[in-house]
């Protein structure tokens, strides 16, 4: 039996916020996702890629993945170079996964953009197939290229840019990243844990992030999988609402609101919460966003409060104009709110002047 | 929307077939190299006008390429209006330009000569030149327009984008009218004082009545004589003309007709007093969507600094940082000014595309000219990005040095300049 542990898309230095805490927190969940791994003993532990945010990584990031992968014994280490591993025009090697590999640490597609290997494993041979970031025909013509020989065989890469069905069978086991939350098809034997922690909260909140382990042998794939926690505590509330209030009672609504959250005493979270509703200028001129931010800071002493304005401004409710760009229809809509006794003459007239 | 662009000794290009498809296409190539001449191109086929570092160029012999006697450009575009292609062919030669406008499939143009077609093309493209460059145009170094232009006329802007040029056009056209029925008023004002004049130095009826009857009473003494008779043809003379004077000035020419015109103009009036209203009721409606669609274009980009963007009554945008302090327009940075601007525009797009159910779509293309000066890597990443991802914007053209544009392109059109006056080669990697 061969064991895959996979993981994908930890973009070390990205910070969330510009926070420089969560360039920690990025690296202390790779380490607890590679440690998750290790501890299935996998016969390989692979990244599928954007293991850096940016191609030229800080050094703190680089030397903490090297101090990750060093002590790694008996587990091959494979790491694919990203979209943001790499600079501009595929220049892999310029990529720092290409810098991993020259100093031994992992082994990735070396300056291409895929490579294929075989090895023996558990007494059977089994081939990998690598495609890193690269542009969709090439990945198409690669693909068509790669032909597996042994009975095991599985492919890696940073993305599968077409569709399920062009993808070949002879696969026991897809595993790809850029995508950062999990999926995993056991049919199809396609799988993608997401990323390593939270990089975008407004697409990766509420979704998946897993440790996916594949077990191949001649008889087919057994998946297991194990959730991947970000270590930082997240805490969304999404429902406030202060549609048709003026600025006084919208600002006290926001304060007490906050006011009821539960603070945290160890491990500030981050704080996230979206405002909602409509309405009118004057209303949202007198928000005070600063002091609201402020107060919940003190009360939640979170890492950082996020408070997202999703609110919407009406306009005085005068009119509402079904068809605002149709001169003709908006001026018999104005007029006949107006109660304007004119209105025949005047629309009359304009349609003379139009020509209609 | 393009299709097709084609040049003949057009600047730089000698002889050229550009392609265009949906999606994102980045057009690349050293300084010089033909990238701006392309978009001027596109433009000069639309609208006769090109504009270049804020100006509009008024003399197009300029684009005759060196050497040469004319220039033609051709290109194919959809048609908002119809959905329809048409083809648009210019010449340029010194002192005129032609033009003539071709149905999709047609061999003979629908409409020839340079100023019906300007105008066929408007109504085709559902908005003026104005209205469509400051919406889908983004020129080189001109991204950050919106925020450099003084409060009025970044008001003046935003309203043409919106298409709310059409309100004012409406209230030109009354204007025209109002000083067509004038100008008839005053005439038939003219006319009545002429007359009135002319019957003031004429005797009244009775003055004639009673002239009858005297020289009636004279022939009754004297007998009737070729004296009297005389006499008696100038009273007539004298009444018959009195008498048209008189049916004249009580013609309804004179009379109803300039009453109806009179009740037309203060119709007139009336109107155009409310046309100078309605835009601002249209555009009270339409700026809460264009704000919270700029918003989230902004907050993609910028959303791990910023938290809102927020247009007020008098079109000054300003931002809020994470911290909720605001920050006007001016003192944002360079990079943020940039996108602001971009923002803006393509929230336009998807706030009229919106409304387009009702009125003719927008263009749905956008056109940058370098619009990632000032952005770093990551954010040049995402502006693409960003633009891609919106559903009412199906073509985008980039022109760009910038390599995190270039390859979130879908097509890449590469200049290399081959010297000797030899127009560049250009190769399409997609
Ligand atoms: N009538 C003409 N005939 C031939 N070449 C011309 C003519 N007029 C201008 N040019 C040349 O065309 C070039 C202008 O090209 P264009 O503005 O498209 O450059 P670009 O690729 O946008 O460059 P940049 O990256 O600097 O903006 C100039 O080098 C200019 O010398
Ligand atoms: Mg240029």
């Amino acid at each position: 039996m061969v064991r895959i542990a996979h993981i994908s898309d930890s973009h070390l230095g990205s910070s969330m916020f510009q926070l420089i805490e969560r360039r920690e927190d990025a690296r202390a969940c790779l380490k607890k996702a590679v440690d998750m791994a290790l501890r299935h003993s996998p016969d390989i532990l692979v990244h599928t890629g954007d293991l850096f945010d940016s191609p030229e990584p800080h050094p703190d990031d680089i030397n903490h993945v090297l101090k990750i992968f060093k002590d790694i014994e008996d587990t091959k280490v494979i790491v694919l170079h990203g979209n943001h591993d790499i600079p501009y025009g595929y220049k892999y090697h310029h990529s720092p996964i290409r810098y991993l590999e020259t100093v031994e640490f992992v082994m990735t597609t070396g300056d291409n953009p895929s490579s294929v290997h075989q090895y023996d494993i558990d007494g059977k041979q089994v081939d990998i197939h690598l495609i890193s970031w690269t542009r969709k025909k090439q990945f198409q013509k690669i693909l068509g290229d790669m032909e597996p020989e042994s009975d095991i065989a599985v492919l890696f890469a940073h993305d599968i840019p077409v569709e399920i069905d062009e993808l070949p069978i002879h696969y026991d086991y897809i595993g790809h990243g850029h995508s950062h939350n999990f999926k995993l098809d056991e049919d199809m034997a396609i799988g993608c844990p997401g990323s390593t922690h939270i990089i975008d909260w407004k697409r990766e909140l509420g979704k998946k992030r897993k440790l996916i382990v594949a077990d191949i042998d001649k008889n087919g794939t057994e998946f297991t999988t194990e959730t991947l926690n970000d270590i930082r505590e997240f805490k969304f509330h999404p429902g406030l609402d202060i549609t048709g209030l003026d600025a006084q009672s919208a600002n006290i609504k926001m304060k007490d609101w906050l006011k009821n959250l539960s603070p945290k005493k160890k491990d500030p979270p981050i704080v996230i919460v979206r405002v909602n509703g409509m309405i009118f200028a004057e209303t949202e001129k007198g928000i005070e966003r600063n002091s609201l931010i402020e107060f919940g800071e003190k009360h939640l002493n979170p890492l950082f409060l996020h408070i997202e304005p999703n609110w919407n401004v009406v306009g005085p409710p005068e009119l509402d104009l079904s068809r605002p760009l149709d001169v003709k229809r908006s001026l018999e809509e104005y007029m006949e709110f107006k109660k304007d006794p004119k209105k025949e003459l005047v629309i009359e007239e304009l349609q003379k002047i139009l020509g209609e | 929307m393009l299709r097709q662009l084609r040049m003949t000794d057009f600047k730089v290009f000698n002889e050229i077939d550009f392609q265009f498809s949906q999606g994102i296409t980045a057009i690349v190539g050293p300084n010089g190299s033909g990238k701006t001449t392309i978009l001027e191109a596109i433009e000069f086929a639309l609208f006769r006008q090109v504009t270049r570092k804020e100006k509009t160029v008024r003399n197009f012999e300029d684009f005759i390429r060196h050497g040469r006697k004319r220039a033609i450009v051709e290109l194919e575009f959809r048609a908002p209006v119809n959905r329809r292609f048409y083809r648009v062919t210019r010449s340029i030669h010194p002192g005129k330009t032609n033009a003539d406008l071709y149905d999709d499939a047609g061999s003979d143009p629908i409409v020839s000569g340079p100023t019906k077609v300007d105008d066929e093309i408007v109504r085709l493209i559902g908005m003026d030149r104005h209205a469509f460059s400051t919406l889908t145009y983004v020129r080189q170094g001109e991204i950050d327009r919106l925020s450099r232009l003084p409060p009025k006329k970044r008001r003046a802007d935003l309203y043409s984008m919106m298409g709310l040029g059409i309100y004012d056009k409406t209230e030109d056209r009354v204007q025209k009218q109002i000083r067509e029925l004038k100008k008839r008023m005053s005439s038939v004002e003219d006319t009545k004082q002429r007359l009135e004049s002319i019957k003031s130095h004429l005797p009244a009826p009775d003055e004639i009545a009673s002239s009858r009857e005297s020289l009636e009473r004279i022939k009754d003494k004297l007998g009737e004589s070729d004296d009297i008779v005389q006499i008696l043809g100038v009273i007539e003379k004298v009444e018959t003309s009195l008498q048209r004077v008189i049916d004249h000035l009580n013609s309804p020419e004179l009379t109803n007709e300039y009453e109806e015109m009179k009740e037309e103009r203060e119709a007139a009036s009336y109107l155009k007093e409310i046309l100078g209203v309605l835009p601002e009721v249209a555009e009270s409606q339409l700026k809460p969507e264009i704000r919270s669609e700029a918003r989230e274009i902004f907050r993609g980009i910028f959303g791990d600094r910023y938290s809102d963007l927020v247009i007020d009554e008098d079109y000054n945008v300003s931002l809020y940082d994470l911290r909720g302090h605001r920050v006007s327009l001016t003192a944002a940075s360079g990079g943020e000014d940039v996108c602001v601007n971009f923002a803006l525009r393509v929230a336009v797009n998807t706030a009229l595309q919106k409304q387009a159910a009702h009125r003719i779509p927008p263009p749905g293309i956008i056109i940058l000219d370098e619009p990632g000066a000032g952005l770093d890597t990551q954010r040049r990443k995402w502006l693409p990005m960003a633009i891609a991802g919106l559903k009412t914007v199906d073509q985008v053209l980039v022109v760009t040095h910038m390599e995190e544009l270039r390859e979130s392109a879908d097509r890449i059109v590469l200049l290399t300049p081959q010297g000797k006056q030899r127009q560049p080669m250009v190769d399409v990697i997609e």
